[in-house]
């Protein structure tokens, strides 16, 4: 909500500063093995978290950092104050 | 990054006018195989195989023009439902008959369209649909009930629909886009409707954070990035480009 109202504070000033959030899903970085450790470690953990995506795995660091090339990009010039979800279905079960 | 929309074989839906007219050119700049569909093919193109006629609402049709892309192309990537129609008027004035009409050509048709889509497409076991919804689809409208009612429709079959790829085991991904106000035939129709003149256009102008409509640009750039492999982890997702306007 923070990104939103960055957005129109933007926008009522004049400015084509754009701004907008992305929400990955569980993502295969270094957080998600502190996760995992914090959780007890092991495969088993990963595989429990694998479990609740639709299709059963992470993204990986490159699905989201294309998300953030379209967003930083012109391609997406009229999107603001927008959330891309980039969760492969995920927040949609 | 990745973009391979050079490599994709794409149906367009409502390519005749206004956004899905843009998708198609931009499509075909980009090199795709684009298979233009429209309910009515503008004079400008008779006689040419670049269009085929559709009525979103007629399944037959459906199966006619998905077989005409796989056949054409040997394959089929991508699908765009762009088709849409808007029929102005509070809930209290406006007729079932009037209602029906939006719901068919709008959700109706998204449907039958990722019906057989995703058929085609399960042979292969991927692809792209992106259905347009609007901003009307997340925030309501007021004097546009019947469209409000068809774009929210439109959201959230597309995700139960993604959520039906993956459950297929595919690679299918089905994303919804919601414009804004965007400077297209539908704007115009809409003034139309509401008796409107310079005044009103205005008016949606200022209606807007920026104060300006989408270009069909604006949106087409969303459509492309949707449908190549650039969003390959996008689905389910609704993308909304509207400047601001349901941030408020």
């Amino acid at each position: 909500m923070m990104t939103k109202a960055l957005t129109l504070e933007a926008v009522s000033s004049g400015s084509l500063i754009r701004v907008n959030s992305i929400h990955p899903g569980l993502t295969d970085t270094p957080l998600i093995d502190r996760v995992t450790e914090q959780l007890g470690g092991g495969e088993e953990i990963l595989a429990q978290l694998r479990a609740t995506l639709p299709c059963g795995r992470l993204a990986n660091a490159d699905q989201i950092v294309d998300g953030l090339m379209f967003l930083v990009s012109e391609l997406s010039s009229f999107c603001n104050g927008s959330e891309l979800v980039v969760d492969n279905g995920y927040t949609e079960q | 990054m990745t973009s391979n929309v050079e490599k994709l074989a794409v149906l367009v839906t409502g390519a005749a006018s206004g956004i899905g007219a843009r998708a198609v050119t931009r499509l075909k700049q980009s090199g795709a195989d684009v298979l233009a569909c429209d309910i009515s093919i503008p004079q400008s193109q008779a006689g040419s195989s670049d269009f085929f006629k559709l009525d979103v609402t007629a399944e037959v049709q459906w199966i006619a023009a998905c077989a005409e892309l796989t056949q054409r192309y040997g394959r089929f990537d991508a699908l765009v439902n762009c088709a849409g129609i808007i029929v102005m008027g509070n809930a209290v004035d406006t007729s079932l008959a009037d209602f029906r009409r939006v719901m068919s050509v709008n959700v109706e048709g998204t449907f039958l369209g990722m019906k057989h889509a995703m058929r085609a497409m399960l042979q292969r076991g991927h692809g792209s649909i992106v259905n347009l919804s609007s901003t009307a689809g997340i925030a309501g409208a007021p004097g546009a009930s019947a469209y409000c009612a068809s774009k929210g429709a439109v959201r959230l079959m597309t995700k139960a629909v993604a959520l039906e790829a993956i459950a297929a085991g595919s690679r299918i991904r089905v994303n919804s886009l919601h414009p804004a106000l965007t400077e297209t035939p539908m704007v115009d129709n809409i003034v139309r409707q509401l008796g409107g003149g310079a005044d009103l256009r205005r008016q949606m102008q200022t209606s807007l954070p920026g104060g300006r409509l989408a270009t069909t640009d604006d949106i087409v750039d969303a459509i492309m990035f949707l449908i190549s492999d650039q969003s390959k982890f996008v689905n389910g997702s609704e993308l909304v480009v509207d400047n601001g306007f349901t941030a408020q």
